[in-house]
């Protein structure tokens, strides 16, 4: 337990030491996506019987915290090609099962500041935030799968540039083609079947469930503990693999 | 004599290009153990076998008795590694790096903050305790990265280039930091660029070329077989060395054909440049 909470601990005391600058980061993207879209394209919209505003900010929690949790990747970009410090967990006696653990613990923790903040945007903006405690489930696995992804991907990629690319080519049409700022129902059939293997999918349907107060199928919940299990196991092997 | 590694017949290959070829080493407990080799030797890759951050392709590598592939958790424990770069976290303060790596070591917390206090004062680093590592100047933070690599009590500790990039001042206090560690039991392995580092602190010196060791020796021994007196002649835009038992002999030879000659004690530089054919760069 010890290891894991070493590589966590250094997270910590990072967004500690960074404090304001980490908030304000989680803080102004969401703020401008509600702005642009909820109080200006969306202000007498209706999507799914309910405001435009009160429908996109689930897709909001998704999106935001995909990507602060899938954002451990820079961290561990910079501390691996720059800085060189992932090179003393490598060669510590800690597992790489405990490498991985530890760092997507910090990618969630990230993501779940991210949610927080969001709930208070979401207060202060005047929309009655019903706090569903069946929120966290889908919105922890989301951050659970995406930091696990970011662990992967980090090192996978042999370059910083390859991770930039991961971002232009993966993450951020992930962002928009996960029904997150619009119902699914109106893409093209095709599309709509492509949007449902996307992860972020699972987690926007989920969270917007829970956030509005109906079911949704077990099935996207099963699909992001599946993708969940898949990216963690692929980041176990990446630093397994790392010492070759 | 005890040998605290013994690495058999390792083997390392990059594509189809063997890093490391059948490589037999042997390091005596308590030993200052210099790896010497040109760019491209095959020395780095051999450290970070040794240090498992490279896994071998074949042969085997054993630490006080225990295996790198067999227990590597409990091999991991038994050395310490500095790597040529700074690898101390900057971001973090002198005293977040030492309590990281305590914590990823699995050391007893109880004794921690008494630990922590010890390393800080063999590196000189006590009033630096809440400094940022990045504030810290070169020698500093390879100081840092000394202590840091010894405190969980290892073995060994491999160097990889602890001097490189310091000025003779900082590499004075560095030295004596190594010297400090060895005199209390710490075996040390290390490789360097600065080959009178090597002929000056290492008790046995092996020289790598083409991933194979092709000499192991004492640097007095390597020396007096070499020659004690070196005959250096720059002709033609070429050095050419000569080694002589005395520097009588030394003198005589060839006297007449060249006026600018530096007659000399051989270095073990000379050694390893008659060794490898080139000059470490």
């Amino acid at each position: 337990m010890i290891q894991i909470w070493a590589v966590y601990l250094r997270g910590i005391l990072i967004i500690k030491k960074r404090l304001i600058k980490t908030l304000a980061g989680m803080l102004v993207s969401p703020l401008l996506y509600a702005v642009a879209f909820g109080w200006g394209i969306g202000r007498d919209i209706t999507v799914e019987g309910v405001s435009y505003l009160q429908f996109m900010l689930p897709g909001l929690i998704a999106i935001s915290t995909m990507n602060q949790s899938f954002n451990v990747s820079y961290e561990i970009n910079i501390i691996r090609f720059f800085s060189k410090v992932f090179e003393e967990f490598l060669l510590s006696p800690a597992s790489s099962f405990k490498i991985v653990l530890g760092n997507v613990l910090y990618g969630m923790t990230k993501g779940m500041l991210s949610f927080i903040i969001l709930v208070c945007i979401a207060a202060f903006a005047g929309k009655t935030f019903s706090f569903n405690p069946l929120i966290l489930l889908p919105v922890l696995l989301n951050v659970f799968m995406f930091a696990s992804l970011g662990v992967f991907i980090s090192l996978a990629v042999k370059t910083h540039r390859d991770m930039s690319n991961f971002m232009s080519f993966v993450i951020t049409p992930m962002s928009f083609l996960a029904g997150t700022f619009f119902s699914l129902n109106k893409l093209p059939i095709l599309l709509q079947y492509l949007a449902r293997i996307i992860p972020l999918t699972h987690a926007s349907i989920a969270i917007r469930g829970a956030y509005l107060g109906y079911s949704v199928s077990m099935y996207h919940y099963l699909a992001l503990a599946g993708y969940s299990a898949v990216f963690f196991l692929l980041a176990v092997y990446i630093v397994k693999k790392a010492v070759d | 004599m005890e040998y605290i590694i013994n690495i058999h017949k390792l083997n390392k290959t990059f594509g189809k290009t063997p890093a490391v070829k059948d490589l037999d080493l042997a390091v005596i407990r308590g030993e200052m153990f210099a790896f010497l080799g040109p760019n491209g030797a095959g020395k780095s890759t051999t450290l970070r076998m040794i240090c498992g951050l490279c896994r071998p392709g074949s042969g085997s590598v054993v630490v006080d008795g225990v295996e790198l592939t067999a227990q590597k958790n409990e091999y991991k424990k038994k050395i310490g590694l500095v790597c040529q770069h700074f690898n101390v976290d900057t971001e973090l303060t002198v005293y977040e790096n030492f309590k990281i790596h305590a914590y990823l070591y699995k050391m007893n917390k109880n004794n921690l903050e008494k630990k922590i206090h010890e390393m800080l004062s063999a590196a000189d680093l006590s009033d630096k305790k809440h400094a940022l590592a990045s504030a810290l100047s070169g020698g500093m933070k390879r100081k840092l990265q000394i202590v840091r690599a010894i405190m969980h009590s290892p073995e060994i500790l491999f160097l990889d280039e602890p001097t490189a990039g310091l000025d003779a001042f900082s590499r004075e206090k560095i030295w004596n930091l190594i010297k400090k560690l060895n005199s209390k039991g710490t075996t040390v392995f290390f490789t360097t660029h600065y080959i009178e580092e090597a002929q000056n602190y290492a008790m046995r010196v092996a020289i790598i070329h083409h991933g194979q060791i092709i000499k192991l020796s004492e640097p007095g021994q390597m020396i007096t077989e070499l020659g004690k007196w070196c005959r250096e002649t720059f002709h033609e835009n070429t050095t050419k060395r000569k080694y002589f038992t005395s520097r009588e002999k030394a003198e005589q030879y060839n006297k007449d054909i060249y006026k600018k000659l530096i007659i000399r004690p051989t270095q073990l530089e000379d050694v390893f440049i008659s060794l490898t054919g080139e000059k470490e760069l």
